[in-house]
């Protein structure tokens, strides 16, 4: 009797072990995930057990009470989770620093536009107390229910006494993950921010173009556990794949010399001009998931980019030319029907009009684009983004995708917003052109 | 006339403070009556025979799940088996190994998170009595967990069948206590 039980529990700890075919090339971040796949559920309350009582291998995230120990309190804590009726939650964040906050979570402030879009995608707005005064108060298209909220400074300015006197549960900034710890986004700026605001959890959330998309989601999924809004993240998760997956299908299976050599700069870093050395980001997932090659992949691994001598552009010779737009830079976000267009087709002419460019592949064919950096090539839109520029890169390969379907949907159905998708200005000239 | 009234007052506020350590000392004894105690009962080891250790709850509340190490003579007792015990009309699922050859660690996790209140078995562990000398039969690492993943206080109290039931201060203990220093205070100040 006693070895066939161990038998039984031996073999339900092997299939828990066994990757399901549905399984996700991430490990959700949370205290309680003990199995260490994509997601909480029961696998994870009989996998703590099996950890207690010695069948299993211990993991991490097993301790869900993070305890510094895994025992039956775990088991309940898990079921809690599981349940949406936890006190504390307990996750990795972005630089996969551990972080407790208390639930539920009703009081943020966030920032950055971006991960205020994310919110929105989640419907969780309504917890937001505080914004930036720059581009998330500006957005009266995107933001109507943020516009009026008070102003706690901007990403890179923060107003501390206006943050803490909106008593909030938690403060969102704009970092990024892969960024130099000292730079302005790093791990070190994440320090500052904690020093200024004691005793309020800030939370690193990292929605950028130089993080892989399994990252987003885990992001994504994550985030749905923290506001209590998993079945929104499940939904949009959905949507996500939907719009990435029949492109990333296709773009894995390419040859290097299938792969159309792009050159991604922004002529922000060189006062609106081609000058002789101008910028490369040598990171940027959408173009390589959309089955591009990025001619500055090779330059290392300095993220997000560098600067690079025109001639060594000329020398790659890049079949498109990407220009990257902040729409803070206009205080307008693309969705805003006064859009000022003007501003990017001057950019788009300034380098099909640059004499050093004139023999560049790109330009001879008319392959050069502004592409929105808020709200396109980071942030929930990016599977979007990935969609637009597969169709752009390779337009018989996806003849019938129809990635201003997505845009409209992802419009209506997650932002609620009522537009046309054929009136805002996310690539310039537009697909249809 | 003055310095009478003084001692009068002394002698009334000590009076006071006695008996108010009478009531505290009355509130706490209902107090510990509700304390959560977790017993091992286990009948005579007799040679040959099979032998059933239960293990027992009283006064719990909201209890969710558990766990502990139940250690045992392995040259006296061999193990045969761990059956689901019931508080209160509730079965209390297990699992159990033997994580070494005189140790057998129970779990179990009550299904939801609704938890149970009373008193009941959480356990029966069966031996087969198969040497002389003592079973040595020991509870340790016993933990419970509550439905908001919080420990319960619990007093794990006897250990083997053989040991001496460890038990709280009763009623009279305490009352003891408490009328020694109330006359020790009264006959002290009574005197200044």
């Amino acid at each position: 009797m006693i070895s066939k039980s161990i038998i039984i529990a031996i073999i339900a700890s092997l299939l828990l072990l066994t990757p399901s075919a549905s399984a996700s090339d991430y490990t959700l971040g949370i205290f309680g995930n003990a199995n260490e796949d994509d997601n909480i559920d029961l696998k994870d309350v009989e996998y703590t057990g099996l950890i207690i009582l010695g069948l299993d291998v211990q993991t991490q995230l097993a301790d869900a009470k993070y305890d510094d120990k895994v025992d039956i309190l775990d088991v309940t804590q898990t079921e809690l989770i599981i349940l949406g009726k936890e006190k504390e939650l307990t996750f990795l964040d972005g630089f996969k620093e551990v972080m407790t906050v208390t639930k539920p979570v009703e009081r943020v402030v966030s920032v950055w536009c971006t991960n205020n879009e994310l919110l929105k995608v989640l419907d969780a707005t309504e917890k937001i107390v505080g914004v930036d005064g720059g581009m998330t108060q500006k957005s009266t298209t995107l933001f109507p229910e943020l516009c009026d909220l008070p102003d706690c400074g901007g990403w890179h300015a923060p107003n501390f006494e206006a943050i803490l006197s909106q008593h909030p549960d938690m403060y969102i900034p704009w970092l990024i993950t892969t960024a130099d710890s000292a730079s302005t986004y790093g791990i070190l700026r994440k320090r500052f921010l904690e020093e200024k605001l004691t005793n309020v959890p800030v939370l690193c959330l990292d929605n950028s173009e130089y993080c892989t998309g399994e990252y987003f989601l885990e992001e994504v999924k994550r985030l749905g556990f923290i506001f209590d809004k998993r079945k929104e993240s499940a939904e949009f998760i959905e949507f996500y794949k939907g719009c990435m997956d029949p492109v990333t299908e296709l773009t894995e299976g390419l040859s290097e010399d299938e792969k159309p050599k792009v050159w991604i700069t922004s002529l922000f870093f060189s006062g609106g001009e081609v000058t002789s050395s101008p910028y490369a980001y040598t990171v940027f997932d959408p173009v390589d998931l959309a089955g591009g090659k990025n001619i500055a992949a090779e330059l290392g691994s300095i993220s997000p980019g560098t600067k690079v001598d025109i001639e060594w552009v000329i020398e790659q010779n890049p079949e498109f030319i990407l220009l990257q737009i902040w729409a803070a830079g206009n205080k307008k976000s693309p969705y805003a029907p006064d859009y000022p267009v003007s501003n990017i087709e001057e950019q788009v002419n300034g380098v099909l009009n640059c004499p050093q460019l004139s023999n560049v592949d790109a330009v001879k064919n008319k392959r050069v684009y502004v592409i929105q950096y808020s709200h396109f090539t980071k942030g929930p839109a990016r599977s979007i983004c990935v969609a637009y520029l597969a169709k752009l890169f390779h337009p018989e390969m996806f003849a019938d995708l129809d990635p201003l379907a997505m845009h409209q949907e992802y419009m209506n159905r997650f932002l609620r917003i009522n537009a046309s998708v054929n009136s805002v200005n996310f690539l310039y000239p537009s697909l249809n052109e | 006339m003055e310095k009478n009234s003084r001692i009068s007052l002394k002698k009334s506020t000590l009076f006071g403070i006695c008996f108010a350590v009478f009531l505290i000392a009355f509130a706490a004894v209902p107090a510990q009556a509700q304390q959560t105690t977790v017993n091992l009962n286990t009948p005579e080891l007799v040679k040959g025979s099979t032998v059933y250790t239960t293990v027992e709850i009283d006064n719990v509340t909201d209890l969710d799940a558990g766990q502990f190490d139940l250690s045992f003579n392995s040259s006296v007792l061999k193990f045969l088996n761990v059956e689901d015990g019931s508080i209160e009309g509730t079965k209390i699922p297990l699992q159990w190994r033997l994580i070494d050859a005189g140790t057998v660690r129970v779990i179990f996790n009550l299904e939801g998170v609704t938890g149970i209140s009373g008193s009941g078995q959480i356990a029966r562990i069966d031996f087969e009595v198969i040497g002389d000398g003592k079973g040595d039969l020991l509870i340790s690492n016993g933990l419970l967990g509550n439905t908001e993943a919080n420990q319960i206080n619990a007093d794990w109290g006897v250990t083997a069948a053989s040991d001496v039931q460890k038990s709280t201060p009763g009623f009279g203990g305490v009352f003891a206590l408490v009328s020694l220093i109330a006359v020790f205070c009264m006959v002290k100040f009574g005197r200044s």
